[in-house]
């Protein structure tokens, strides 16, 4: 009697534990190389959406163009040689009678600046960076607009912006 | 107690006959289970990434097509306005076919736009609606999926900016 007990709940054999091991194993290995796999996806789908060089083109783009579209058409100096630099010129608001700001685009350093100033006397009243690993930036103009190409790189990737925008003011 | 004791070794063995494994029928089915549980997973990745290749070229797309707007209306809109020359070598744009402009509206060219490694194909035209307004028109396909397309008839999605200018 006992005897007969003991072979019916004798518990697993050993080829069914491997077996269960095994395939316990497979499972969760393929569960891991899953979530691995989607958690470098969502990294690169991350960084595509803000690393440093998308934010970057996103603020210089933006900043190019509302300053550029604010200024007087005026007048636009840009560096002959080679555009490293532009200058644009603006009213500093509605009851300005005459145009009497400046700003001033310009690379140093690997950053883009912009310099706010006044035009008489002229005087540098602000510099403000807008985007940080510019490999290469150049300015034209073509009749009433102002282009950008700035190449951006942080080692890891590289993105050129290239934007245009119309000196909208008298 | 004899009787009881054979009465409880026959519901052992029969116990043990009723849960010694699975049927096929439950094999079939967990399998079908784990299988479409895993497609599912593998066809939303490859979605998801699509999308993100997608909404890319299109952000593109647009910021060339806007940037080619305003340039030209820079310019008042001329009809000797000429792309390919004024810009930089990172954004390369040479004649090439494109999209057809819209009726009505006379073409000043067709090229496409090379830049970060996506080519997208663009037509510019102009129709004069005033005596001094001018509407220009810029068109701009591009192929959605894959960077690797070189020809305007992988073409399949469009988009078209229109601007005003006095001239």
């Amino acid at each position: 009697m006992l005897k007969h007990k003991s072979i019916t709940r004798s518990g697993f054999t050993i080829m069914e534990l491997v077996v269960a091991t095994v395939i316990s194993l497979i499972v969760i290995l393929c569960v891991g190389i899953v979530l691995a796999g989607s958690h470098n996806d969502w990294n690169k789908m991350y960084s595509r959406v803000y690393d440093d060089i998308v934010t970057g083109s996103y603020n210089a783009r933006s900043a190019f163009d509302s300053t550029i579209r604010m200024a007087s058409r005026g007048k636009l100096i840009l560096d002959e040689d080679d555009g490293s630099w532009l200058e644009v010129y603006y009213y500093n608001d509605s009851s300005s009678t005459s145009v009497d700001r400046y700003a001033r685009f310009y690379e140093s350093d690997g950053d883009l600046n912009i310099d706010y100033g006044t035009l008489n006397p002229k005087a540098t009243l602000s510099t403000s960076t807008v985007c940080s690993n510019v490999s290469d930036c150049v300015f034209k103009a073509t009749g009433r607009s102002a282009q950008m190409i700035l190449t951006l790189d942080d080692g890891t990737r590289t993105a050129c912006v290239v934007s245009s925008a119309v000196l909208n003011n008298e | 107690m004899d009787i009881k004791n054979s009465k409880k070794i026959r519901m052992s063995a029969e116990r043990f006959r009723r849960f010694s494994g699975m049927t096929l029928v439950e094999i079939m089915i967990a399998i079908t289970v784990i299988s479409v549980a895993v497609l599912g997973a593998g066809r939303y990745r490859y979605y998801t990434a699509l999308d993100a290749h997608k909404t890319d070229v299109q952000m593109t797309a647009a910021r060339v097509a806007l940037m080619l707007c305003e340039s030209w209306r820079g310019v008042k809109g001329s009809v000797s306005y000429d792309p390919t020359s004024h810009l930089g070598d990172e954004l390369v744009i040479t004649s090439d076919t494109g999209p057809d402009a819209p009726d009505d509206f006379t073409a000043l060219g067709s090229y496409s736009a090379l830049l970060n490694g996506f080519k997208c194909y663009t037509t510019l035209s102009w129709k004069d609606i005033d005596t001094g307004l001018r509407a220009l028109n810029v068109e701009v396909a591009w192929p959605q999926k894959g960077y690797d397309s070189d020809s305007f008839s992988d073409a399949d999605k469009t988009l078209q900016l229109t601007v005003y200018t006095l001239n």
